[in-house]
């Protein structure tokens, strides 16, 4: 029975309006990401000063920037770097979150204040001030800019994983769960957290866009991955200057990926969210 | 040994109003005492707010009393682990108001049964699917709603998923709180005679909490009835007609007739229902009571034995 159940998730999950175009998208820009090395037909970090923002042409796809690197194969180089940021620092704040969220709305009392007061110390800060601060802390690399990226972004999700978890608790099916007799433990991971996830997800899809950004910021200072390398995000603030030259083509392509990286995120979200609600299954095949 | 033992059961909620009025005691229940045997089957009554549901959550171990003690199979609730607590749930299952709400959404009717089985690891000693699928089938519900969710329900299927979950681990005793009150007449009284059939067969234990004094002389082999966080009368289902206490009278008269002749004097007090009248002192009904005296507002009556073999708290019954 739990078989078909999971069959139905994906089931319902392919079947969301723009759920597998989006997952399609996504698989291939992660395919990209890993095949850049041989799909780039230049040398992302190469500058040719004879060929200095052209226009897109056959030679270069997608034109070149202002020092004359290649945005085709930059972007493909930067797809590592922007998904493995706008990816890993969510996925590591949400678990974070959801964990410090869970153990605040499980223990509470002095772990629940302690903790709640550590979240609002911290989301006081403006984002940037905190990660630069970090981000002043350690090398340039990125994996320091996933971790930091991640710190800062995961108190919302400990707020919201608290709030429905105290919900949840006092909802009639938690105790009729205690009324027959199930463990705490299970009541925890089987009935309280699943019930959470929706919103969790909901969060985690808007972070994804908000980390690639803040990568983009902390690029864009000097403090994220060195400059010359690329990433969506830094090719995107590098490109400013040249927008009022008329070169569109070196902001606009990023501009795209980081708009349609987010789009993809989000509808993928949508359909997980629908896809584990059977509420809205029944909504729709009726 | 008596399977269930109120022993002056208080259960007092704080409401904190204002930083300078300070808090207001709402006593929920109030005082109460009563036993059920083995095989017995106890109704409670009262109107909306009179403090059954706390009183059933108390008894399901979900709250814990203010103050008293409840002792199920002789061990005081309050004193076990919660492991020994959890183990004692397997023989007492709870059926809630809100079907609805009492399941999870995201576990299958299939899966919501299972649950309790899986909790006491019986799914060794007992056919599950087999045990699942006679339960299901006994709430008259077919076999092709395991796989259903509970928003793919109606409100009287749901109500019977959740008598099903009750019924699962062939408890000793259940309390049924307000459980067939989304039923439609037929199947109500069709699984009210299942009921009363499984507990002849295996001698169970029921309380039934209810609103619908229909049912009470059905399912129930003794009454209480319940105002205000107290018991006020306790008498034998078979000899409602001879209740004497003035608020039993009164929520009785309320029926209405089945046949214009069978109309009675109506005895409905014609001062106001105001829960905010509760009064300070003396008997909590006498804002409301025809037979009040003066006595009433002063001093609580306590439970008596009276004349028609239950017993009554009041001051002016003769």
């Amino acid at each position: 029975m739990a078989d078909a159940i999971r069959t139905g998730f994906w089931l319902r999950l392919w079947r969301h309006k723009f759920g597998h175009w989006s997952m399609a998208i996504l698989v291939l820009l992660v395919l990209l990401a890993i095949a850049a090395p041989v799909i780039a037909p230049h040398n992302p970090v190469d500058t040719d000063l004879s060929a200095v923002s052209q226009p897109p042409s056959i030679l270069h796809m997608l034109g070149t920037d202002e020092l004359g690197r290649d945005i085709f194969s930059r972007l493909l180089y930067g797809a590592r770097v922007s998904l493995t940021v706008g990816f890993g620092a969510v996925l590591l704040s949400t678990v974070v979150g959801v964990l410090l969220g869970f153990i605040s709305g499980y223990f509470g009392g002095i772990i629940d204040n302690v903790l709640m007061r550590f979240v609002d110390g911290l989301l006081s800060l403006p984002t940037i001030v905190l990660v630069l601060a970090l981000q002043a802390l350690g090398d340039q690399n990125i994996w320091n800019v996933v971790l930091v990226i991640a710190f800062a972004n995961w108190m919302q999700t400990a707020r919201l994983v608290r709030t429905e978890f105290l919900s949840i608790k006092q909802k009639p099916f938690v105790k009729a769960a205690v009324t027959t007799g199930t463990k705490d433990s299970n009541i925890m991971l089987r009935y309280i957290l699943p019930n959470c996830m929706p919103s969790v997800i909901v969060l985690a899809t808007i972070n994804v866009g908000h980390a690639i950004i803040t990568e983009a910021a902390l690029s864009f200072l000097g403090l994220g991955i060195p400059p010359h390398l690329p990433s969506w995000g830094n090719m995107l603030i590098g490109g400013q200057r040249s927008i009022l030259l008329g070169n569109w083509w070196i902001t606009l392509f990023p501009g795209l990926m980081i708009i349609s990286t987010v789009l993809a995120v989000n509808f993928v979200g949508d359909a997980v969210r629908d896809a584990l609600d059977p509420l809205s299954m029944y909504k729709k095949s009726s | 040994m008596a399977l269930l033992q109120l022993d002056h059961v208080k259960k007092y909620y704080r409401l904190h109003r204002s930083w300078l009025a300070g808090h207001k005691i709402v006593k929920a229940v109030d005082d109460i005492s009563f036993t059920v045997e083995q095989g017995e089957s106890f109704g409670i009554v009262g109107e909306s707010g009179c403090g059954k549901s706390t009183l059933a959550r108390l008894i399901a171990m979900i709250d814990m009393p203010t103050a008293g003690s409840i002792l199920v199979e002789g061990n005081d609730i309050a004193l076990l682990s919660a492991e020994n607590r959890r183990q004692l749930r397997r023989n007492s299952q709870f059926v809630f108001q809100e079907a609805y709400a009492a399941l999870n959404p995201r576990f299958s009717v299939g899966e919501t049964l299972l649950e309790p089985i899986r909790n006491f690891a019986l799914q060794q000693s007992i056919n599950s699917d087999c045990r699942i699928e006679q339960v299901i089938n006994f709430v008259g519900l077919p076999s092709k709603v395991l796989t259903k969710y509970p928003a793919e329900l109606s409100g009287g299927e749901r109500q019977r998923v959740c008598i099903a979950r009750a019924l699962i681990l062939q408890p000793r005793f259940i309390l049924f709180d307000e459980a067939t009150s989304g039923l439609d007449s037929t199947l109500q009284s069709q699984i009210l005679s299942l009921l009363n059939e499984l507990r002849r067969n295996l001698n169970l234990t029921y309380i039934f909490i209810t609103h619908n004094l229909q049912i009470l002389s059905r399912v129930t082999d003794r009454v209480a009835v319940m105002y205000l966080g107290k018991f006020v009368e306790i008498i034998a289902s078979d000899r409602l007609d001879s209740s004497r206490h003035p608020y039993t009278q009164e929520l009785f008269a309320a029926i209405p007739a089945s046949h214009p002749l069978q109309r009675k004097d109506t005895v409905l007090s014609d001062r106001p229902i105001n829960q905010k009248e509760i009064p300070l002192s003396g008997c909590s009904y006498y804002p409301r009571c025809r037979l009040a005296i003066p006595k009433c507002k002063t001093q609580i009556p306590e439970l008596e034995s009276a004349g028609h073999g239950g017993l009554i708290a009041c001051f002016n019954i003769d």
